[in-house]
């Protein structure tokens, strides 16, 4: 396949689908704001919290990112419900990042700021507004749940 | 029972693949459309875990990207690889192991999903285990491909695209899905999101459209005689969508925690993949030229050419969204999910349309009933009008009532609750479009009428 021309468009997609994943995921590594972690570990039931929150797909309808337009000056029900923008220091260490990609549901960046564990543990547990009732959960996951929402100040 | 499963007769594993496509797109659908009616409904089947709203919108973007969109179009392009020397692909045996490799990793992931088992990712979630499998699958394909094309002299743009995606997907999914995930992953942080946007840009730009790309073009250009891409366009193609579909990951963080440099490279190269995407768009109908009066007889070809729009409807509704004014009203919004629908229903109608005319070519029979077929088409389309324009409205209405900054974030869900109404009844129109397909792959497979042997070949047909 030496003188194939597909070949060597074949070999130079395989070249610009490494120097894309370098440029887009590896060369970001080396900013000093990525690598930078700032928030504290997680504590053992918070971390088993982030996984039932992976698990049953909460990033479906809920980002964990401030967009910066916002960021300042924008207030969802009282002042501090936005917060400060998000920084990529904030999620050093998290895998997976659950940043999310949908919004139909209140950004839960600084969620713990706005809402107690009763709270957060009746809106799990009843639904409220557009947002389904968990009740299928068994109550130490829902314990778990809340003690992780609780680290999202 | 292995003999079956291996079996060296010609066009089988494309058949298969056919066939198990043609299913898991039911599947994929009836999910999709269970994730726009929980959208506005959010209680719906809300007290079964398995039917919670996260898991079904991890299991919909599963099945409607690896269940249905890429078996209809590994099964045409094995169809296309096999015809270029007239021998058949190199080994039917080792593509049939592609095959069950896949449909397990298929089933794995549709019971693991539904359960709760998941990285927690926002596509194709599905845990190590069955990525491995993925992997396998499509390194047997690539594998199948290579060979293929090794033992023919054939070479054109269509070819090139298609061997670009099977050699790109396996990077793509080991590369975006972590490799080192099961011990100690590199990429967590940031990282991790970023690759995670590698996978999803990846999957789309550097798999799908360019195998449907490389599918149809060779389709059409067979039937009609007329090379649908030259070979300066051909080149640019490829190049275009290898180079940016690599790079166009981090435009889904502009506004967001990433760094500034590199949002700026995502947002320029989801810009310029417009231009593969039109020059696509631009062979399909060059190679129509001259026979635009005959198209009333050919829905597949029609359905081709209304997916290669909706893809670039698509392209062009990213690259705005992308872009730092829009972005500030869209960014986050339901703006993301109608593009993702216009993309992958697009992809969706080409693979379908591909079938359609491939037809003869892997099943051996006629097309049962042509009309149903053009119930398909208008069902799609119709699907099409309400799903994804009330979902790039309902974008647009999320992000006005967000940058006031003094709405309530609940008056903003009640605003496009009406619009995710009508997105939920075109994705069921959508589904009741998979139905009449299936019914009419399935009706032709077991009584359509068989087609002469020379027929079956694709260059016999060329010029009709």
């Amino acid at each position: 396949m030496v003188r194939d021309p597909v070949a060597h468009l074949v070999r130079l997609a395989v070249a610009a689908v490494l120097c894309g994943f370098v440029a887009t995921v590896l060369l970001p590594a080396l900013d000093p704001a990525v690598r930078t972690a700032r928030a504290a570990p997680l504590s053992a039931q918070a971390a088993r919290g982030r996984w039932v929150y992976a698990r049953e797909g909460c990033a479906a309808c809920h980002t964990q990112q401030v967009r910066t337009v916002e960021a300042g000056f924008g207030m969802v029900r009282r002042r501090g419900d936005v917060g400060e923008a998000s920084s990529p220091s904030q999620y050093a260490g998290q895998d997976p990042a659950l940043l999310g990609r949908l919004r139909m549901g209140p950004d839960l960046t600084h969620v713990a700021s706005r809402a107690s564990a009763e709270e957060l543990r009746s809106l799990v547990r009843s639904g409220t507004g557009g947002m389904p009732a968990y009740r299928h959960l068994p109550d130490p996951e829902l314990a778990d749940l809340v003690a992780y929402l609780l680290t999202l100040r | 029972m292995l003999v079956w499963m291996f079996t060296d007769e010609r066009w089988s594993s494309a058949r298969r693949f056919l066939y198990a496509g043609t299913l898991w797109a039911l599947v994929a659908l009836a999910y999709e459309a269970l994730a726009a009616a929980q959208r506005a409904w959010p209680a719906l089947l809300s007290e079964f875990p398995w039917a919670s709203h996260g898991r079904v919108v991890a299991l919909s973007h599963d099945l409607w990207v690896f269940g249905f969109l890429s078996q209809l179009l590994v099964a045409s392009a094995l169809r296309v690889m096999g015809q270029t020397d007239r021998e058949g692909i190199w080994s039917e045996p080792v593509a049939h192991l592609a095959v069950w490799l896949w449909n397990l990793a298929q089933a794995l992931s549709w019971w693991w999903l539904s359960v709760g088992w998941t990285r927690g990712r926002p596509l194709a979630e599905a845990p190590w285990p069955v990525d491995g499998l993925r992997v396998l699958a499509a390194l047997a394909l690539w594998w199948v491909v290579r060979n293929s094309l090794v033992r023919s002299s054939r070479r054109e743009a269509g070819l090139a695209l298609v061997a670009v995606a099977f050699a790109g997907l396996p990077l793509v999914l080991v590369l975006g899905k972590g490799l080192f995930s099961p011990f100690d992953n590199p990429y967590h942080g940031l990282l991790d999101a970023l690759s995670q946007a590698f996978l999803r840009a990846g999957l789309v730009w550097l798999w799908l459209v360019p195998l449907a790309g490389g599918v149809s073009l060779y389709v059409l250009s067979a039937l009609t005689g007329r090379p649908g891409l030259s070979e300066g366009m051909g080149l640019s193609a490829v190049v275009g969508l290898v180079s940016f579909g690599a790079l166009a990951g981090p435009a889904e963080f502009v506004w967001g925690p990433v760094p500034f440099w590199v949002q700026t490279v995502g947002t320029v190269a989801r810009g310029l993949l417009l231009l593969p995407a039109a020059t696509l768009l631009a062979g399909v109908v060059r190679s129509l030229d001259g026979h635009w009066r005959s198209l009333g007889n050919h829905p597949g070809v029609v359905l081709t050419l209304a997916g290669w729009l909706a893809v670039f409807c698509g392209a062009a509704a990213d690259a705005l969204a992308s872009l730092v004014g829009p972005s500030r009203l869209v960014h986050l919004s339901l703006w993301g999910e109608g593009v993702r629908v216009l993309l992958l229903t697009g992809a969706g109608a080409v693979a379908a349309g591909c079938v359609y005319l491939l037809t003869p070519h892997v099943l051996g029979r006629s097309l049962v009933s042509r009309a149903a077929a053009w119930r398909h088409l208008w069902l799609v389309v119709v699907g099409w009008s309400l799903s994804a324009p009330f979902l790039l409205l309902g974008g647009l209405v999320q992000g006005a009532v967000w940058v006031t900054g003094t709405v309530p974030f609940a008056h903003a869900v009640q605003a496009v609750r009406p619009l995710l109404g009508g997105g939920f009844v075109g994705l069921l129109v959508a589904w009741a479009a998979q139905g009449v397909f299936a019914w009419n792959v399935f009706l032709t497979a077991d009584s359509g009428e068989p087609v002469p042997a020379a027929e079956q070949e694709l260059a016999a047909v060329a010029g009709s």
